[in-house]
C-alpha cells in the first residue's frame, strides 16, 4: 500500500469516527436491519433458499457467455438494441452519444449502482443533459454531491435535519424537519421531471436470458416511472446479472427482499420485456440495454469468481463492524463495505485501492451473511497476500510478520519473546488496552487496539494445570 | 466492442464444464400447499400487514358497487382505467390519461397469497400508468386467480409460449421509503393508498 493512498484512507477513517450523526445513525440502522433479516431466518428454510440461490448463481456465472448471448437475442427479437461494453469508457460513450443524438436535455435514473461504478452522470452532463437522481436516497446524495453511502440505502448517513436543508436549498424556501413533508416535496419535484424527461435510465437487478426480461426490484416506484413515462429506456447492467429464466428468479426473489431491507417482498417486482409494441396505451418507444464487462470477465475462472455470484443485497455491509465505524465513503469507491472492500479492487486494479483488502476485521460476519454464500473474508485475507507479492506491503510490515512467523516456530524464542514483550509493552497500557507505542506497535496501534500482555501466557496456565510428571 | 468479442471474454478457460447448451438448475423449497380458504386468509392478511384496504366481493357487480362507494366518499371525478374494465354507472368520471386521474383501476392477472402481491399485465390498453401515476390505486382480482406463491407465477408465466407482455408489475402495498432518516413515508412516487377487491366467482 503506498503511504499516499494509506493517509487518503486515514483521513476518511478519522473523518467518519470523529462524526457524531454518522456514528449514530449507522449502528442504528444496522442494529435495525439485523433485527429484520432475523424475522426472515425464523420464516422461511433460510439456508434451503441460500442453497437455492447458490445454485442459481453458480450456474449462471459458470455458462455466463451462453446467457449473455440469449440475453441479448431475445432483447433484441423484441425490438430493444443492445451496447456490449468492454469497459467504462465505452458504456459511458454509447449513454452518451444517445442523448446527443436525441437532443435529449433532461434525463431521469433510477438507482444503478452500475452507473455509479462508470461514472455515467458526469458524461451525460458533459453530453448537455440534466441528469437527475430519482430514488430518493441517490436524490440526497446527489444534492449533497457524495457518493452512495450504503448500496441498499445511499443516504442512511443523513440525519432529517441535513436532509431539510438540502432539499431547502433545493426548494428555494425553508421546509419543516419532518420526512412525510420532505417526501411530498419530492414526490411533486420529482413527478414533474418524470413527466418531461427524455431518457430514463434504470438499473437492472437481473436479466432473464431465456425471455430478454429486465427485472427491477424496488419500493417507491420511480423504477416504474423511469421505464414507463420517458420516451427511450436505457437499461445499464454488469453482465454478470443475469439468470437463465424466470424460475431461476424465483429463490432470488425470496432472498433479496429479507436481505436487503427486512422486508416479505418490495412494493414492485417489474419485468420489462422489449419496449412499447403497436397498440400498448404507454411505455418507452426504444428499449436500449448496455451490458457491461468493465473487468468482470477477469474475474471469470480465477480465484475470485464467486465474488460475480453477489445479489446486492448489502447484508455484509449491515453485518461488519468496520462500516459500522467507518461508514461507506471511507472505502471511497461505487461499492462500499465488504463486497466493495473486495469488488472494486478485482474491477479497478489492486493498485487503485490497496486500501481496501486491509479494511477489515477479518471476523467473517460478511462471509456468514452472505445471500449468496461468497466467501468474502476469505476473499480479503487472498487479496492482501495478493497485495503483500504485488510489493503492496510495507517493508516494516512486512518484516514484524516475517519476525512473527519464525517466533511462533521456535519455542524458547518464542517463550523469550513473551517474557520481553510483557515489560516492553506494560508502559503503553492505558485503560486496559495498549493504543499506542513505537515502531511496529505503533504500526498496529495506528488504527486498532492491542490488548494488554497476559499475565501469564498460555503455556504457563497449561503447565501449572498439567499433572506433575506428566 | 463487437458482440463476438464480448461473448468470447465471458467463455470460461479451457477444461471448464461448459459443453453444449446448459440447463438450469431448478432447485426448489417445498412448502405445503395451502387450501382455498388458507390463500385467501393469507393474501388478505399479508396485503393488510402492507397497509392495503381489503375488501371481498361476491360478484364483479359487487365489486364495482364498491368501488362507486369509494369514489362517492372520497369526490373523485376523475378515474382511469382501461376501457374493458369500465362500466356505466360512473361513466362521466372516466379518464384515459391517468396523469391527472384522482384513482387508477386495474384488473390483475392474480394474486400471490405469500406475499401480499398482486399481478398486472400491461400492455394494449391495460396501462401501466393507472396503477402508478394516480394518487390511489386500486386492483379487482378474482379469487379463483389467487396463488400460493411467486414461484406459482413465474412457472406459469415460464410456460406461456408466446412472448411475455413489454411489462408485468408485481405490486405489493403502496410507495414506500425509509430514505429519510429510517422513517417510513408511502407515496414517494407511486400511490400511497392501495385497494383491493377480492372477487369471489371467476367471470
Amino acid at each position: 500500500m503506498t503511504g499516499a493512498s494509506r493517509e487518503a484512507f486515514d483521513r476518511r477513517v478519522d473523518s467518519a469516527l470523529g462524526d457524531p450523526v454518522l456514528q449514530e445513525v449507522i449502528s442504528s440502522g444496522q442494529d435495525y436491519m439485523q433485527a429484520l433479516q432475523e424475522q426472515a431466518k425464523a420464516e422461511l428454510d433460510w439456508p434451503a433458499w441460500l442453497d437455492a440461490v447458490e445454485a442459481v448463481r453458480s450456474h449462471t456465472i459458470a455458462h455466463l457467455d451462453f446467457y449473455a448471448a440469449q440475453f441479448a437475442d431475445n432483447v433484441e427479437r423484441l425490438g430493444g438494441r443492445v451496447c456490449f461494453a468492454a469497459d467504462a469508457a465505452e458504456a459511458r460513450e454509447y449513454v452518451a452519444a444517445l442523448v446527443k443524438r436525441k437532443g435529449a436535455k433532461l434525463v431521469v435514473k433510477s438507482k444503478s449502482m452500475v452507473s455509479e461504478e462508470i461514472g455515467l452522470n458526469r458524461a451525460l452532463e458533459e453530453a448537455g443533459a440534466e441528469v437527475v437522481e430519482t430514488d430518493l436516497g441517490e436524490l440526497i446524495v446527489q444534492l449533497a454531491g457524495e457518493r452512495p453511502f450504503h448500496i441498499v440505502a445511499p443516504a442512511a448517513h443523513k440525519s432529517l435535519a441535513q436532509i431539510r436543508d438540502l432539499f431547502s436549498t433545493m426548494a428555494g424556501e425553508e421546509l419543516a424537519a419532518d420526512a412525510g413533508v420532505l417526501t411530498t416535496f419530492a414526490r411533486h419535484v420529482l413527478r414533474e421531471k418524470f413527466l418531461t424527461a427524455d431518457i430514463g435510465i434504470s438499473g437492472c437487478n437481473f436479466g432473464v436470458a431465456a425471455t430478454g426480461t429486465v427485472v427491477l426490484v424496488t419500493n417507491e416506484g420511480n423504477g416504474r416511472m423511469t421505464t414507463t413515462l420517458p420516451q427511450t429506456h436505457v437499461v445499464v447492467m454488469g453482465v454478470e446479472r443475469l439468470v437463465p429464466d424466470l424460475q431461476s428468479l424465483e429463490p432470488i426473489l425470496a432472498v433479496l427482499p429479507w436481505a436487503g431491507a427486512g422486508e416479505r417482498i418490495t412494493a414492485y417486482v417489474t419485468a420489462i420485456t422489449g419496449p412499447r409494441r403497436p397498440g400498448d396505451g404507454d411505455g418507452p418507444e426504444e428499449l436500449h440495454v448496455v451490458l457491461v464487462d468493465n473487468g468482470r470477465s477477469s474475474i471469470l475462472g480465477s480465484k475470485y469468481e464467486k465474488i460475480l455470484h453477489c445479489i446486492r443485497c448489502g447484508a455484509c455491509l449491515d453485518a461488519c463492524p468496520v462500516y459500522r465505524k467507518i461508514g461507506g465513503h471511507a472505502y471511497d469507491c461505487a461499492y462500499p463495505g465488504p463486497i466493495g472492500a473486495v469488488l472494486s479492487p478485482l474491477l479497478d486494479g489492486l493498485e487503485r485501492h490497496p486500501e481496501l483488502p486491509f479494511a477489515s476485521s477479518l471476523c467473517g460476519a460478511c462471509s456468514e451473511v452472505c445471500s449468496a454464500r461468497i466467501p468474502l473474508a476469505d476473499y480479503l485475507l487472498e487479496l492482501r497476500a495478493d497485495a503483500v507479492a504485488a510489493g503492496g506491503g510495507s517493508a516494516s510490515w512486512t518484516a514484524g510478520f516475517r519476525g512473527f512467523a519464525e517466533a511462533t516456530r521456535r519455542p524458547r524464542a518464542w517463550a523469550l519473546g513473551e517474557r520481553v514483550a510483557k515489560v516492553a509493552l506494560r508502559p503503553f497500557e492505558r485503560h486496559g488496552s495498549v493504543r499506542w507505542g513505537p515502531g511496529l506497535l505503533g504500526l498496529w496501534t495506528r488504527s486498532r487496539d492491542f490488548p494488554p500482555w497476559a499475565r501469564r501466557s498460555f503455556r504457563e496456565l497449561w503447565r501449572s494445570r498439567r499433572p506433575s510428571g506428566s | 466492442m463487437n458482440r463476438a468479442a464480448f461473448l468470447a471474454r465471458l467463455r470460461r478457460p479451457p477444461g471448464a464444464d461448459q459443453r453444449g447448451v446448459p440447463v438450469a438448475p431448478r432447485p426448489r423449497v417445498q412448502r405445503p400447499p395451502l387450501g382455498d380458504a388458507q390463500r385467501l386468509s393469507l393474501f388478505a392478511a399479508r396485503l393488510k400487514a402492507l397497509g392495503v384496504v381489503v375488501e371481498e366481493s361476491a360478484t364483479l357487480d359487487a365489486a364495482r358497487l364498491a368501488v362507486e362507494r369509494l369514489c362517492d366518499a372520497r369526490g373523485w371525478a376523475r378515474i382511469a382505467c382501461a376501457p374493458s374494465l369500465r362500466w356505466p354507472g360512473i361513466r362521466d368520471r372516466w379518464v384515459e390519461d391517468a396523469r391527472d386521474a384522482q384513482f387508477g383501476l386495474s384488473a390483475a392477472a392474480c394474486g400471490v397469497a405469500g406475499t401480499g402481491t398482486v399481478v398486472l399485465r400491461h400492455g394494449g390498453a391495460a396501462r401501466r400508468g393507472y396503477s402508478l401515476l394516480p394518487p390511489v390505486t386500486g386492483f379487482f382480482v378474482y379469487r379463483p386467480d389467487i396463488v400460493d406463491s411467486l414461484g406459482d407465477v413465474l412457472r406459469t408465466l415460464a410456460a406461456e409460449t408466446t412472448a411475455l407482455p413489454p411489462c408485468i408489475t408485481f405490486v405489493s402495498g403502496p410507495s414506500n421509503t425509509a430514505d429519510i432518516a429510517g422513517v417510513r413515508c408511502v407515496g414517494v412516487h407511486g400511490p400511497g393508498e392501495v385497494f383491493v377487491w377480492v372477487i369471489a366467482c371467476g367471470e
